[in-house]
């Protein structure tokens, strides 16, 4: 019975140890890429408005290939994105402050409140975060981790929400200190959207 | 003397087994439908539907819905604690569901909704399955994964491509869409956070319903704790709760009140500790009695008629209290009871007889009211008689009698005719001064004003709908009313296109018929030929092959499925609708059709009479309530009329017809008249309470007239009557007139009414009533 507790004991200080560490190492790892994420942040947070064109491919499982599609990306800080695909259809994409509007080439269109929908508003705000350098807002709604260098950096988002999370792994932001080249989003599951952005302006 | 030991003996033994009965078979019932009349219509059939729906309106006791609204702080903080209070009453078992609107809408592959799509969608027919129609479906999903909502089409594809999960989410919610903000249920103005939930009761329990809601609010409590967020909430469970709470508690400072008056009139009238505690004996007796013959003759006693009872039977005060002011020092209580027994007995008989006319009314509540009231009067007047004078030991009350014997001589005696006159007068004002009366049933629920507003405030915000325009569909049984309701559908739908109504809810919009559901099974293609139809439809399409897979064995699965039936989808997320829309009576279940914004009443009704099947039936619940207690009153007014009519017969039979006889009627009548005038007068609108307390004015009245008029021969004897009388009617007028101040409705209409016509008996009998016999025999 003695013989028992001490080794239930000791196995306890051990396992307490290791964690002790664990939790040193990470807070010195995360400490370093904290300050250069910070500083992509304060770079991304500069600009206030911006042009792109972006090209989509989303690779789907269960179709033989890829879909594509392109089309002009804008925004205008602190949270006005648009998103308009022009091939192969028409479609307009857009966010201003709580508000998501969708109009379709055949004139149907839709404006829902971002509140009702938890999983596309976390998805906004990764934009908006993201563009806006506002990372305050980003820890809101995702674990952010971030690795490589000011030149090029990537960003990685793991969503919160459960609700988002059922939907989206994570989404990974990769670009060069202010300005954002690449946006992919895994989906729960394995497919992925990959969005390459080409500034303009 | 010998036989006192043994009438103690069988009275304590009555009261024991009194106690017994009402210890081990009193049940209390709270339905205010047994109060009310049953609904009168064209005919019987809709006449029990209508019945069922009033009496489910009314008591509203199996409505297990709460709705909560949380306020005062921003709106993040109040989504917050709306997510933490709806996940800690979720988690106590309580509760069947409690809703935010925070849950994910979209069905799981888990769900009923979802396995059931193609027996619960409109759109299940062969067109839908067929090639170029599977080919277009295809085609334009696969646009849709590239938009926007691309993630949500992606989900359901490969096994619900047609997307009838969605198409039915969206057919369930129809126009009611509450905003949301950080993802809660909000009301327009952003300002309150709401909740619906739905309690776990085992039947209609008050005391459980208590503790829910004690839970509730506790749960509140930890949830918000130092911040200024305030829940108000609503229900039928909170109105029960707290109705039987504030009259709880207001009975209990009115009845201190009240019997520390009676104790001390009592007191100051007898000086003697013993006649105090022993006048309470006759009542006390009646009370215990009356309830216990209640518990045995009927199911159960009505909480209203215990209420009613209790303060129709406190006339039986005034029994001991004529016994007492009649006891002269030199005889037995047992003599002075003797001598007044005549009186007190035909009082007693006569009254009795008043309320003999509610024994032979058609509704429970009234018959209850009646037995309690009679069985409770008979004992307390057989106590009176035959108890107390054994126990009030031997020396009698000395009254000063000086003072009194002065003014009776110099009284003016007014002889019958000016009775009559004053009758005749009392007439012409009443049909001068109509009754206005009270139309709108809430007016009868105890409820306080404050109450009733929260409780529309709540229900407008969270739209659950209140039942105005309805039609009523009687069934055997449930399938039996899906059928007619989808039989119904096209002529709703043109009543809606037409713009009479706005829009409308009924059972089967969520529940298709078993007939209805298996026709949608029949039309489902045969899974290999689905699957032939596929792959030619997904020819230069860029699907993988087999992508489809699942939708072919759900389609295939569907095919074989039991059809669902209401507890089936009671489970789903529409349960708390469907409670709302259908209900079980005698014949079966009684469907809800609702309707709302009607702007052509008239086309309703139209439409009602045009259909075939006579099981149907548009009400407006307004205009129903306001028959329903009209015709309650006239019922009521023809029973007092009755009541009124036996009175003045049995009184002529035991009376003769002399001067007595005039002058009693006379006053018994005028007081009640005069009694109404005076409650016209001050734009009272009268109630079912109102006419009740009339009642019991009739019987008190009755008792001081009588009283008032005995064959006196001795002065002194005359004096003590009016000593008793004015002992009694001083009493009653306090208690009364305390009940008076309650904010009760009920009370309060029972205590104005009883006061003041007590009052006014009073005047009326000692003016009208007076034997002038002795005078005449002094002058002698």
């Amino acid at each position: 019975m003695i013989t028992g507790k001490i080794i239930i004991k000791t196995r306890f200080l051990l396992c307490s140890v290791l964690f002790f560490i664990a939790t040193v190492a990470a807070t010195v790892e995360t400490g370093e890429s904290r300050l250069a994420l910070q500083e992509v942040m304060a770079k991304l947070s500069e600009i206030s408005s911006s042009q792109a064109n972006f090209k989509e491919i989303k690779t789907i499982e269960f179709l033989k290939k890829p879909l594509t599609s392109e089309g002009r990306l804008s925004y205008v800080a602190p949270d006005h994105i648009l998103k308009e695909t022009l091939k192969p259809h028409y479609e307009k994409f857009e966010i201003k402050g709580d508000f998501l509007h969708v109009s379709k080439e055949n004139g149907e269109s839709h404006e829902i409140n971002l509140q009702n929908y938890p999983a596309i508003k976390a998805f906004a705000e990764a934009y908006r975060g993201v563009l806006g350098g506002n990372l305050k807002r980003l820890e809101q709604f995702y674990e952010v981790s971030f690795s490589g260098e000011i030149r090029h950096w990537i960003i990685v988002l793991a969503p919160k929400d459960d609700e988002m999370s059922e939907y989206i792994e994570k989404l990974v932001v990769e670009g060069n200190a202010g300005t954002v080249t690449k946006m992919i989003t895994v989906e729960t599951g394995g497919d992925n959207t990959e969005m390459n952005i080409i500034q303009v302006r | 003397m010998k036989r006192a030991p043994l009438l103690l003996f069988i009275w304590v033994a009555v009261l024991l087994v009194c106690i017994y009965i009402i210890a081990t078979r009193l049940s209390v019932s709270a339905d205010l439908g047994q109060f009310l009349p049953p609904i009168e219509t064209s005919d019987s059939t809709h006449s029990g539907m209508a019945q069922s729906v009033l009496n489910d309106l009314v008591q509203g006791g199996h409505n297990t819905l709460i709705m909560i609204a949380l306020e005062g702080d921003n709106a993040e903080e109040l989504a917050s604690q709306s997510r933490q209070l709806v996940a800690q009453l979720e988690a106590s078992q309580h509760f069947k569901q409690v809703k935010n609107g925070s849950k994910s809408v979209l069905p799981g592959k888990d769900s009923l909704i979802y396995s059931y799509r193609y027996l619960l969608s409109k759109n299940t027919n062969p067109e839908t399955f067929s090639q170029p129609a599977l080919k277009e479906t295809f085609t334009q999903r696969l646009d849709d994964l590239q938009s926007a909502q691309g993630s949500i089409v992606k989900r359901y594809l490969r096994s619900d491509p047609t997307m009838e999960t969605l198409s039915i989410l969206n057919q369930w919610r129809g126009d009611t869409h509450l905003k949301k903000k950080f993802g809660v249920w909000f009301d327009q103005k952003g300002k309150s956070a709401l909740i619906l939930a739905e309690m776990n009761l085992t039947g209609y329990d008050i005391d459980q319903q208590e503790f829910l809601l004690n839970y509730l609010e506790t749960t509140f409590e930890s949830v918000r704790k130092q911040t200024d967020v305030t829940m108000i909430y609503s229900g039928p469970a909170r109105f029960a709760v707290s109705t039987r709470n504030q009259i709880r508690a207001e009975i209990k400072w009115l009845s201190t009140i009240a019997s520390l008056f009676i104790v001390l009139i009592l007191a100051v009238a007898y000086r003697r500790i013993r006649l105090v505690l022993l006048s309470s004996l006759p009542l006390a007796t009646a009370l215990v009695v009356a309830l216990a013959v209640s518990t045995t003759v009927f199911s159960s006693v009505h909480g209203i008629t215990i209420a009613f009872g209790m303060t129709l039977i406190g006339v039986s005060i005034d029994y001991p209290v004529h016994s007492f002011s009649h006891w002269m020092s030199n005889e037995s209580l047992s003599r002075s009871v003797q001598k007044i027994w005549p009186t007190l007995l035909l009082s007693v008989v006569t009254t009795c007889l008043g309320y003999l006319s509610l024994l032979l009314t058609d509704f429970s509540g009234l018959k209850q009211l009646g037995v309690f009231t009679i069985v409770g009067l008979i004992s307390a007047a057989f106590v009176t008689r035959y108890v107390l004078p054994n126990l009030a030991g031997s020396s009698g009350v000395s009254l000063n009698v000086e003072r009194c014997t002065q003014r009776l001589k110099h009284r003016r005696i007014i002889a019958p005719y000016i009775g009559l006159l004053v009758l005749l007068i009392s007439i012409v004002l009443i049909w001068m001064i109509p009754s206005r009366w009270e139309t709108n049933l809430s007016a009868l629920s105890p409820l306080p004003e404050q109450a009733r507003k929260v409780d529309q405030h709540l229900r407008d915000k969270l739209a659950v709908a209140d039942l105005n325009h309805i039609a009523l569909i009687q069934a055997s049984d449930i399938q039996q009313l899906l059928e007619l309701q989808e039989s119904l559908e096209p002529g709703l739908l043109s009543l809606q296109k037409s713009g009479a109504i706005d829009s409308f809810e009924s059972l089967h919009k969520y529940l298709p018929s078993f007939q209805q559901q298996q026709r949608r099974q029949a039309s489902l293609p045969q899974s290999s030929e689905l699957s032939t139809r596929i792959i030619k439809a997904q020819q230069d399409l860029p699907f993988q092959p087999g992508t489809f897979k699942q939708f072919v064995l759900d389609v295939s699965a569907s095919k074989s499925l039991d059809p669902i039936d209401l507890d089936g989808l009671e489970k789903t997320i529409v349960g708390l609708k469907l409670s709302g829309l259908y209900l079980k009576n005698d014949i079966g279940y009684v469907g809800l059709i609702r309707f709302s914004n009607v702007t052509q009443p008239e086309r309703l009704i139209e439409w009602a009479e045009q259909q075939k099947n006579s099981q149907i039936q548009y009400v407006n619940i307004r205009q129903l309530t306001e028959t329903t207690l009209n015709r309650f009153r006239a019922e009521a007014m023809s029973r007092l009329m009755w009541g009124a009519g036996i009175i003045a017969l049995f009184l002529l039979l035991a009376l003769k017809p002399n001067r007595r006889f005039v002058s009693v009627l006379a006053t018994l009548y005028s007081s009640i008249l005069i009694t109404l005038v005076v409650l016209n007068s001050l734009g009272e609108v009268l109630s079912l309470f109102h006419l009740l307390a009339l009642v019991l004015v009739a019987g008190i009245g009755l008792d001081y007239s009588l009283f008032f008029s005995r064959p006196d021969h001795q002065l002194t004897s005359c004096c003590r009557t009016l000593h008793g009388i004015v002992v009694c009617m001083i009493s009653t007028v306090s208690v009364f007139g305390i009940l008076s101040f309650s904010s009760i409705p009920v009370l309060h209409a029972m205590g104005q009414t009883v006061a003041l016509g007590v009052a006014i008996s009073f005047v009326l009998s000692y003016w009208l009533a007076r034997q002038p016999v002795i005078f005449e025999q002094e002058k002698l």
